[in-house]
Order: C-alpha cells, then structure tokens, then sequence
C-alpha cells in the first residue's frame, strides 16, 4: 500500500475527529485563554510564558482525547465505521497506527499549539528569546497529553462503549493526576527520595520546566513519560492488531 | 470459473456459543451466492470471517488468493456493504467517495460510474447522516464499486428498506452482477428477495449449512400448499396415507409439495377426493418460506 492510501484513510479520520463544532470552539478558548494568563503577568522568560499558556491547555486537551478521541473511538466501533476502515485494503498495524494518529497525536499537536502561535503572535520578542526552549515545553505537554489519550484510546476499544470509555477516561486522568500528587507527598514525609521523584517525573512539563530552571533533574525523570508514551502506544496497536474484533 | 471466495471447514466460537460450525462454501468469479438463514443463523458472522475482520477459530478462508485475516492483499478488488451501513459523517458524500477511491486507487471516472450506477447525482453534497435508509445503502453500494471489485459482499442490504427501495436495491445489485460481472455474496432471511437474483443458495441454520444448491430447486423442494377443508383431521388422514408431509394448523392443512410435478399431483388428489364427498374449501399454493426450509430439513 501506498503512502497516500494511508494519508487519504488519516484525512477521513482526522475529518471525523476534528469536525466542527470541537477543536474550533476548543482551539479558540484555549488560545485565548492561553494569551491571556500570559499578557495579564509582566513575563519575560519563553519557558515561563509556555508553562502558563500551556498548563491549563493540557486539561482542554485532555477533555477533547477523553471525549472526541476515545469517545468518538467507541461511537466508530458501535456505529460500524470502524468495520468500514477494516474492509480497506489495509493491514491492522498500520489501521492502528492511523487511528492512534488521528485520535491521539493530530489532537493533541493542534490543541496544545494553538495558545503557542497566539503567544508567538502577541508576545514574538519574549518568545524567540528561546525558541528551543519553547519547543522542549510544547514536546513536554505533547507527550504527557498523549499519554492520557493513548490510556484513553485503549479504554475505548476495551469497552466499545461511548459511556464507559468516556467515564473510565476522566477517571483515569484524575487517578492519574492523583498519583502524581500524593507520591511526592508521600516520599517528602516518609523520606523516600525515590517515591518523590518517580510522582514528580509523572508530570513531564514540570521536570522539563524544572530542568530549564537549573533544578537539579535525573535523566530517566526525563524519559518516564515518554517511556510509558512509547510502551502504550506499543501495547495499543498491538492489542488492536491481535485482540480487537468487529462487532 | 476461478474462485473468488473459498472457506473451508470454518469454525467460530463465541464463549459458549458455536457461531459457525464446519461451514464450506465457495464464490466464483461472475457468480451471485444467496446466503439464506434465520436471524443468529451465523450468515453475518460467516461473511465478517469471509473479510478477515473476524478471526476464525478453525478453517481456511482464501479470498483472492491470499487469507483475509493475515494479508491485506485479499480485500483488493472486494466491496462491502452491510446491513447497516455506516460511512463517516464529517465529509460529503462527494469528498467521502473521492477520498475512499484515492483509497482504492480509482479514477474519478470510476466515481461518476459510480454515482451513476447509484443514482446519487442529486445528494453528493450531503453528510452520510443526512441521507435516507434507501441512499445510504446507494452510497454504500458507490463505495463499494469504487473498490473494483471483482467480489461485493453485502450482509443483509435489504433489511432496512422499504419495499420500493427493496425492489430498487435488487434490481441494481442484479444489473451489477449481469452487466458488470461482479460477483456478489447477499446473505438475507427473505426467501422471494434472494430468489429474484441469486442463482444458488446456500442455507445456514444455527451455524451450519443445511442446504445448498440451485435456487429453484431449493425453494421447490420447500413449497407448501395451504387447504382449507371442513374436516382438516379426516382430510390430513387422507393425506397422509397418500405419502404427504403434512401438518395442521388451525383450520389449515400445510401439506408440502413433492418436487417440481408437485402442485399438479396434489390438485389431482384433490380432485379426486372431492368426487368422493371431501369437502375442500380453498387451496393456496405458497412458495417456500424459511421456516419451511428449516423445518424440513429438521
């Protein structure tokens, strides 16, 4: 198969996920959200600029995996589209990957940019300071976003269920947020070094931010979530690939 | 003939329940295939199996070639339509079919072939969802012929149609296969519907093929005569000592006919019976229902 057989499949689906109204409405409210947390404090740093703009995007993002991808995953499977996508002559990894792509990666890349390109138009002289730096922050939020979305893309096709993958997704993003909150808290008051920084690296923007705030940060505090990133993106296509069967 | 569609002894479990049980059948090249069978019969489980988006538990399935459910490949040249069909709803029907046949790898005279063939000319602008039941099947049927196919596999196309659309969506589906050469797999539980285009059936029931042949034979062998006689006991006796098959119901005799000289044989009988005082108040000659089918191979 050709590459346009799969950018044509990708153009159908990325159609679906991100058809109007959704990402515009979300696309709109973050950027301006974004721009606004920004311009109202006298920032001077790229780095910090980003983490304010960024950090409530991730929650909008977020929300958008849990209901346009891992929801709208399930109403593929229920509604028979998804048997559709499978009559193609196309293999099962490569499907995966297509729809990982278009219900994870595309989304999360175009929420978590939009409140960067307003940043860059309404504050261009702070944000090329270091542009780099404002890319390592984006990556950041990237990976940690489709974190969520890839956990929620496996509750979708588990449960082929609108309702359940949705509840199951919001409930695993506040489990996880949890987690990442009360082992630190844990760590500081027994003393566990390693329990504080395993909660810390759960959050890779923080660890990012951190690092270019010279705090001290472990390399593998660094590879955690991109790690996990990797291995479920792995664990998703291959489960769809062997496990998943049409209705 | 080449075959298209060969399965082979081919088995699905579904927890407990045997879906398809050591089912056989093969599609060859311009030939069109009735699948009759109740609902849960295994018919759309058989042709999801027959596609590789279902994994078999045991059996072979070759399909142009090349096994379905490990190598793409087998789905080049195979359009599908299901029983409800779904395409995605964000796109018109006239950039879905554009995308689909980049997909494929048709031209655009494809696709006004096969708008054409479809009658979709006046609703390309539309989203999937806003079209009625009768066009989305029509615009299933376009995105399938964008495939090339050499084989369309439709499970149950009718079954959400009114009888107009019913009779429309045959007629296409015949004039595809004739004029076209496509061969097609339509799998249904309305005897008359697959009658009208199918030139052999194949009957499943609970998982299994209980019967399978040319179509007319199949159906003769299930034809049934309905008599309404005023003493349906004496009369069912009568019958019964001629060699008939027959059962009551109500004030109905259903006596199953004997092969193709069968209605004239029975209304010689009849005749017959009536000179000698029988009282037969009508006789109906029915084409066979599946229920017949079933029952007379149960």
């Amino acid at each position: 198969m050709s590459l346009r057989t799969y950018y044509n499949l990708l153009y159908i689906d990325v159609s679906d996920v991100l058809r109007p109204p959704g990402l515009d409405v979300l696309v709109l409210l973050v950027a301006s959200l974004g721009s606004a947390l920004v311009t109202i404090q006298p920032v001077t740093s790229p780095v910090v600029a980003s983490r304010i703009a960024l950090d409530p995007t991730l929650f909008a993002a977020a929300l958008f995996l849990a209901v346009r991808g891992s929801a709208g995953m399930a109403y593929l499977i229920q509604s028979g589209i998804i048997n559709t996508y499978l009559t193609y002559p196309i293999g099962k990894v490569p499907l995966a990957v297509l729809l990982a792509l278009s219900r994870v990666f595309i989304p999360s890349l175009l929420v978590l940019g939009a409140p960067l390109l307003i940043l860059f138009l309404l504050l261009g002289s702070v944000m090329l300071k270091a542009p780099e730096k404002v890319f390592g922050m984006y990556t950041a939020f990237f990976f940690q976003a489709s974190l969520y979305g890839l956990i929620f893309l496996f509750f979708a096709l588990r449960s082929r269920s609108q309702s359940t993958s949705g509840l199951l997704s919001v409930s695993a993003y506040f489990a996880y947020t949890a987690i990442a909150l009360i082992l630190p808290a844990i760590g500081r008051s027994t003393g566990n070094e390693t329990l504080t920084k395993v909660g810390e690296a759960m959050y890779l923007p923080e660890i990012i931010y951190s690092s270019y705030m010279r705090a001290s940060v472990e390399s593998w505090q660094i590879l955690l979530v991109p790690s996990l990133v990797t291995i479920l993106f792995i664990f998703v296509v291959i489960y769809f690939w062997r496990r998943f069967e049409v209705i | 003939m080449g075959v298209v569609l060969e399965v082979q002894e081919v088995t699905k479990v579904f927890g407990p329940t045997i879906a398809v049980d050591r089912v056989s059948l093969r599609v060859h090249e311009g030939e069109l295939v009735g699948l009759l069978g109740p609902n849960g019969a295994g018919k759309s489980t058989l042709l999801k199996i027959s596609l590789g988006l279902l994994r078999r538990d045991r059996g072979n399935v070759i399909l142009n070639g090349y096994d379905p459910y490990v190598d793409s490949r087998a789905r080049r040249g195979v359009g599908v339509v299901f029983e409800r069909p779904m395409l995605p709803d964000s796109l018109p029907i006239r950039d879905l079919l554009y995308r689909a046949s980049l997909i494929y790898g048709s031209s655009r005279e494809e696709i006004r072939r096969a708008v054409k063939y479809t009658g979709l000319e006046q609703h390309l602008h539309k989203t999937f969802s806003e079209l009625s039941a009768g066009l989305k099947q029509r615009a299933a049927i376009a995105h399938a012929l964008l495939s090339r196919p050499k084989l369309i596999v439709a499970d149950e196309p009718t079954s959400n149609l009114d009888p107009i659309e019913r009779v429309r969506l045959l007629e296409l589906i015949d004039m595809l296969n004739r004029d076209e050469g496509i061969s097609f797999i339509v799998s249904s539980h309305v005897i008359p519907e697959i009658s009208r285009v199918a030139r052999r059936v194949v009957v499943m029931n609970r998982g299994r093929v209980i019967m399978e042949g040319d179509v007319n034979e199949v159906v003769m062998k299930a034809s049934v005569a309905r008599i309404r006689a005023s003493d349906a006991r004496a009369l069912e006796k009568v019958l019964t000592l001629h060699g008939y098959d027959v059962r009551v119901e109500g004030i109905n005799i259903i006596v199953k006919l004997k092969g193709a000289e069968g209605q004239a044989e029975l209304l010689k009988l009849m005749a017959d019976l009536s000179a000698t005082g029988t009282k037969v108040l009508s006789i109906d000659f029915a084409g066979a229902g599946l229920e017949e089918i079933l029952r007379g191979e149960a």
